[in-house]
Protein backbone atom coordinates (compact mmCIF):
# COMPACT_ATOMS: atom_id res chain seq x y z
CA UNK A 1 0.00 0.00 0.00
CA UNK A 2 1.26 3.21 -0.98
CA UNK A 3 1.37 5.95 1.82
CA UNK A 4 1.41 9.58 1.63
CA UNK A 5 5.53 10.56 1.11
CA UNK A 6 5.58 14.23 1.85
CA UNK A 7 3.05 17.01 3.40
CA UNK A 8 2.73 19.88 0.97
CA UNK A 9 4.34 23.01 3.24
CA UNK A 10 1.93 25.40 4.39
CA UNK A 11 2.26 28.79 3.38
CA UNK A 12 0.96 31.96 5.67
CA UNK A 13 -2.43 31.78 3.88
CA UNK A 14 -2.71 28.25 4.11
CA UNK A 15 -1.72 28.53 7.77
CA UNK A 16 -4.71 31.25 8.25
CA UNK A 17 -7.29 30.41 6.38
CA UNK A 18 -7.46 27.10 8.53
CA UNK A 19 -9.20 30.03 10.74
CA UNK A 20 -11.51 31.44 8.22
CA UNK A 21 -13.68 28.86 7.52
CA UNK A 22 -16.97 30.02 5.77
CA UNK A 23 -18.55 28.42 8.70
CA UNK A 24 -17.70 30.85 11.34
CA UNK A 25 -17.97 33.63 8.59
CA UNK A 26 -21.78 32.78 7.56
CA UNK A 27 -22.61 31.73 11.79
CA UNK A 28 -21.58 35.41 12.14
CA UNK A 29 -23.22 36.30 9.27
CA UNK A 30 -26.43 34.91 10.72
CA UNK A 31 -26.39 36.44 13.94
CA UNK A 32 -25.43 39.75 12.47
CA UNK A 33 -28.73 39.65 10.32
CA UNK A 34 -30.72 38.51 13.72
CA UNK A 35 -28.97 41.47 15.31
CA UNK A 36 -29.81 43.72 13.36
CA UNK A 37 -33.48 42.94 12.47
CA UNK A 38 -33.78 42.90 16.06
CA UNK A 39 -32.23 46.62 16.50
CA UNK A 40 -33.98 48.22 13.94
CA UNK A 41 -37.04 46.68 15.35
CA UNK A 42 -36.69 48.73 18.39
CA UNK A 43 -36.02 51.74 16.58
CA UNK A 44 -39.30 54.38 17.58
CA UNK A 45 -38.02 57.68 15.89
CA UNK A 46 -38.35 57.17 12.40
CA UNK A 47 -35.47 58.48 9.79
CA UNK A 48 -36.76 61.62 8.14
CA UNK A 49 -35.69 61.55 4.39
CA UNK A 50 -35.65 64.38 2.19
CA UNK A 51 -36.03 63.61 -1.62
CA UNK A 52 -32.79 64.88 -2.94
CA UNK A 53 -33.34 66.31 -6.75
CA UNK A 54 -33.41 63.22 -9.41
CA UNK A 55 -30.79 63.76 -11.50
CA UNK A 56 -27.98 63.85 -8.63
CA UNK A 57 -29.70 61.17 -7.00
CA UNK A 58 -29.30 58.78 -10.54
CA UNK A 59 -25.70 59.56 -10.53
CA UNK A 60 -24.95 59.58 -7.46
CA UNK A 61 -26.62 55.60 -7.58
CA UNK A 62 -25.15 54.79 -10.99
CA UNK A 63 -21.43 55.75 -9.70
CA UNK A 64 -22.14 54.01 -6.35
CA UNK A 65 -23.42 50.70 -8.30
CA UNK A 66 -20.13 51.00 -10.62
CA UNK A 67 -17.96 51.61 -7.91
CA UNK A 68 -19.41 49.12 -5.53
CA UNK A 69 -19.61 46.31 -8.34
CA UNK A 70 -16.28 46.68 -9.26
CA UNK A 71 -14.80 46.19 -5.73
CA UNK A 72 -17.36 43.38 -5.47
CA UNK A 73 -15.99 41.44 -8.76
CA UNK A 74 -12.22 41.96 -7.39
CA UNK A 75 -13.75 40.62 -4.12
CA UNK A 76 -14.91 37.87 -5.66
CA UNK A 77 -12.32 37.22 -7.51
CA UNK A 78 -9.90 36.88 -4.39
CA UNK A 79 -12.56 34.75 -3.16
CA UNK A 80 -12.54 32.27 -6.67
CA UNK A 81 -8.63 32.20 -5.68
CA UNK A 82 -7.69 31.36 -2.06
CA UNK A 83 -11.33 29.46 -1.22
CA UNK A 84 -11.34 25.43 -2.79
CA UNK A 85 -14.03 25.58 -5.58
CA UNK A 86 -16.26 23.76 -3.59
CA UNK A 87 -16.78 26.67 -1.04
CA UNK A 88 -16.36 28.98 -3.72
CA UNK A 89 -19.75 27.25 -5.19
CA UNK A 90 -21.75 27.49 -2.01
CA UNK A 91 -21.12 30.91 -1.18
CA UNK A 92 -21.79 31.60 -4.39
CA UNK A 93 -24.95 29.87 -4.51
CA UNK A 94 -26.16 31.01 -0.95
CA UNK A 95 -25.54 34.51 -2.70
CA UNK A 96 -27.66 33.50 -5.33
CA UNK A 97 -30.69 32.99 -2.80
CA UNK A 98 -30.00 36.06 -1.15
CA UNK A 99 -30.32 38.06 -3.84
CA UNK A 100 -33.66 36.25 -4.76
CA UNK A 101 -34.89 36.42 -1.37
CA UNK A 102 -34.50 40.30 -0.91
CA UNK A 103 -36.19 41.17 -4.45
CA UNK A 104 -39.24 38.90 -3.20
CA UNK A 105 -39.46 40.25 0.07
CA UNK A 106 -39.25 43.58 -0.98
CA UNK A 107 -41.48 42.60 -3.46
CA UNK A 108 -44.17 41.17 -0.95
CA UNK A 109 -44.05 44.22 1.04
CA UNK A 110 -44.09 46.17 -2.23
CA UNK A 111 -47.75 44.83 -2.67
CA UNK A 112 -49.02 44.72 0.95
CA UNK A 113 -47.69 48.05 1.98
CA UNK A 114 -51.21 48.39 3.46
CA UNK A 115 -51.60 45.61 5.67
CA UNK A 116 -47.94 45.20 6.50
CA UNK A 117 -45.60 47.27 8.97
CA UNK A 118 -42.98 49.60 7.10
CA UNK A 119 -40.12 47.49 5.97
CA UNK A 120 -36.84 49.68 6.10
CA UNK A 121 -33.35 49.56 4.64
CA UNK A 122 -31.89 47.66 7.62
CA UNK A 123 -34.58 45.44 7.39
CA UNK A 124 -33.48 44.41 4.01
CA UNK A 125 -30.15 43.74 4.78
CA UNK A 126 -30.98 41.89 7.59
CA UNK A 127 -33.09 39.86 4.59
CA UNK A 128 -30.28 39.69 3.28
CA UNK A 129 -27.47 38.47 5.59
CA UNK A 130 -29.81 36.09 6.74
CA UNK A 131 -30.70 34.67 3.35
CA UNK A 132 -27.24 34.35 2.41
CA UNK A 133 -26.48 32.72 5.46
CA UNK A 134 -29.27 29.88 5.67
CA UNK A 135 -28.35 29.37 1.60
CA UNK A 136 -24.77 28.67 2.15
CA UNK A 137 -26.04 25.98 5.17
CA UNK A 138 -28.53 24.95 2.75
CA UNK A 139 -26.08 24.04 0.45
CA UNK A 140 -23.35 22.59 3.01
CA UNK A 141 -26.37 20.46 4.68
CA UNK A 142 -27.89 18.83 1.01
CA UNK A 143 -24.46 19.50 -1.29
CA UNK A 144 -24.19 21.14 -4.57
CA UNK A 145 -26.54 18.51 -6.47
CA UNK A 146 -29.41 19.19 -4.48
CA UNK B 1 -22.59 11.98 -10.96
CA UNK B 2 -20.44 8.78 -9.48
CA UNK B 3 -17.34 8.46 -8.77
CA UNK B 4 -14.48 5.60 -7.34
CA UNK B 5 -12.61 8.23 -5.33
CA UNK B 6 -13.21 6.51 -2.41
CA UNK B 7 -12.08 3.52 -3.03
CA UNK B 8 -8.62 4.43 -4.72
CA UNK B 9 -7.96 6.56 -1.74
CA UNK B 10 -8.78 3.72 -0.08
CA UNK B 11 -6.01 1.67 -1.75
CA UNK B 12 -3.80 3.64 -1.18
CA UNK B 13 -4.44 3.93 2.44
CA UNK B 14 -4.67 7.68 2.25
CA UNK B 15 -7.34 9.64 3.96
CA UNK B 16 -9.36 12.51 3.35
CA UNK B 17 -6.93 14.96 4.77
CA UNK B 18 -4.19 13.45 3.09
CA UNK B 19 -6.13 13.30 -0.33
CA UNK B 20 -6.94 16.70 0.23
CA UNK B 21 -3.64 17.55 1.02
CA UNK B 22 -2.70 16.71 -2.18
CA UNK B 23 -4.95 18.27 -4.53
CA UNK B 24 -4.10 21.68 -2.11
CA UNK B 25 -8.42 21.38 -1.76
CA UNK B 26 -10.32 20.96 1.67
CA UNK B 27 -11.11 18.19 2.98
CA UNK B 28 -14.57 18.94 3.10
CA UNK B 29 -14.04 19.41 -0.30
CA UNK B 30 -12.95 15.64 -0.55
CA UNK B 31 -16.04 14.40 1.74
CA UNK B 32 -18.31 16.18 -0.84
CA UNK B 33 -17.12 14.51 -3.72
CA UNK B 34 -17.51 11.57 -2.33
CA UNK B 35 -20.53 11.70 -0.93
CA UNK B 36 -22.04 12.79 -4.79
CA UNK B 37 -23.05 16.44 -3.21
CA UNK B 38 -20.69 18.19 -5.21
CA UNK B 39 -18.85 17.55 -8.74
CA UNK B 40 -15.82 18.68 -9.03
CA UNK B 41 -14.58 21.42 -11.73
CA UNK B 42 -12.89 20.12 -14.63
CA UNK B 43 -9.61 21.43 -13.58
CA UNK B 44 -9.91 19.62 -10.31
CA UNK B 45 -10.96 16.38 -11.91
CA UNK B 46 -7.76 16.76 -14.03
CA UNK B 47 -5.41 17.30 -11.00
CA UNK B 48 -7.29 14.14 -9.46
CA UNK B 49 -6.92 11.94 -12.61
CA UNK B 50 -3.25 12.98 -12.32
CA UNK B 51 -2.88 12.28 -9.53
CA UNK B 52 -4.43 8.97 -9.49
CA UNK B 53 -2.33 7.90 -12.94
CA UNK B 54 -6.14 7.01 -14.50
CA UNK B 55 -8.22 9.09 -16.92
CA UNK B 56 -11.41 11.31 -15.55
CA UNK B 57 -13.93 8.39 -17.13
CA UNK B 58 -11.60 5.91 -15.02
CA UNK B 59 -12.96 7.70 -11.67
CA UNK B 60 -16.03 9.49 -12.65
CA UNK B 61 -19.03 8.05 -14.05
CA UNK B 62 -22.17 9.08 -15.09
CA UNK B 63 -25.91 8.54 -13.62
Amino acid sequence: MNSVEQEPRKNLWSRMSGWLKPDWLFVFMLFASVVLAVLNGLKTDAFQFVPPPLFPKLALLMGTMVMLSGLATLGAKLDRRHLDDYMFQMVANGAVIAIITTIFVNMIWEIGSDLLPPITRDDLVAVMMGSWSLGYFFYRWRGLNA
Amino acid sequence: MKNRLKVLRAERDWSQADLAAHLKVSRQSINAIETGKYDPSLPLAFKIAALFEMTIEQIFLPG
